[in-house]
């Protein structure tokens, strides 16, 4: 069975689905969010017989807002309240977690994947299950950080 | 007669943009959350397409093609599959069930309008008198 390139997978589904949706181009940065840093967090679980997890995408607020905006921009009866921008967050997130889920399939680990969930505040910490490796992707997004948090054991 | 396109999908924000790639062309785009909706949509609107996404809370969008498929009133509803569920066997199981297309988030708006020409004629919205 081939390895599951986490990073590379990354590397290539976030950028992706901030381009293609939102004409966003992110650069990978060592940077992480600023603890205490005011977010709107999307959580998806992801589990299968040999491969359990969560990603974690903490968008900070304002960039959740603009995303929000420009996404939407345009769509009737679009009003930008915290359900919208909670929503289009879920949904980035849906389909970065796709693009994982298809790249993990690729090399053999068949999965499912949950609806996304939200959080929104700050100072705020996860905690992973036993035996979960924790692994942190930062993007600059113009002058904000996106921040993708995963938390995934592979059985093999 | 403006086509009648439904669109199901948990996220608002799909439903919305799905209705803003056809807010030019003459049809008229209806909603619904879940496939359980979604199915009732479909037998209640007889609609010309339907965009339909997996994952759903209540009813996923596999269990409603299934149903809609053995539904002789409906089960001639073109479907496009609009998900971010993509992976060779999970796309391979999925066209078994009769899907026309197949379209995988992330998508942008002519996309939408490109696989939905392949099943209807657009046509621009009318002008209004």
């Amino acid at each position: 069975m081939a390895v599951f390139q986490l990073r590379e997978s990354v590397l290539r589904v976030v950028p992706n689905v901030l381009e293609t949706m939102l004409e966003i181009h992110p650069s990978p940065t060592g940077q992480g969010l600023p603890s205490g840093a005011d977010r709107i967090s999307a959580i998806i679980g992801i589990g299968g017989d040999e491969v359990h997890g969560m990603i974690y995408v903490h968008f900070p607020r304002h960039l959740g807002e603009e995303v929000a905006g420009k996404l939407l921009d345009g769509c009737v009866g679009a009003e930008l309240g915290d359900g919208e921008v909670n929503d289009v967050v879920g949904e980035m997130c849906n389909m970065m977690a796709g693009g994982l889920k298809a790249d993990l399939a690729e090399v053999g680990f068949e999965a499912g994947i949950s609806p996304p969930s939200i959080i929104r505040g700050k100072g705020f910490t996860i905690d992973p299950e036993p035996g979960m490796e924790v692994s942190h992707f930062g993007f600059l997004c113009g002058k904000h950080v996106l921040d993708l948090e995963i938390h995934l054991r592979i059985e093999s | 007669m403006p086509y009648k396109i439904l669109s199901v999908d948990d996220s608002l924000t799909i439903r919305m943009l799905v209705k803003r790639s056809f807010k030019n062309f003459d049809c008229a785009v209806f909603e619904a959350c879940n496939g359980e909706e979604g199915l009732a949509a479909a037998i209640r609107e007889k609609p010309d397409l339907i965009f339909l996404d997996i994952t759903m809370p209540v009813m996923d969008g596999v269990t409603m093609l299934t149903k809609l498929k053995e539904n002789p009133d409906i089960k001639g509803i073109p479907v496009i599959m609009l998900t971010a569920e993509s992976g060779r066997e999970n796309v391979a199981y999925i066209a078994k069930l009769g899907v026309r297309d197949y379209l995988v988030k992330p998508f942008k708006d002519e996309q939408l309008i490109e696989k939905a020409s392949r099943v209807l004629k657009l046509e621009p919205k009318p002008a209004s008198a």
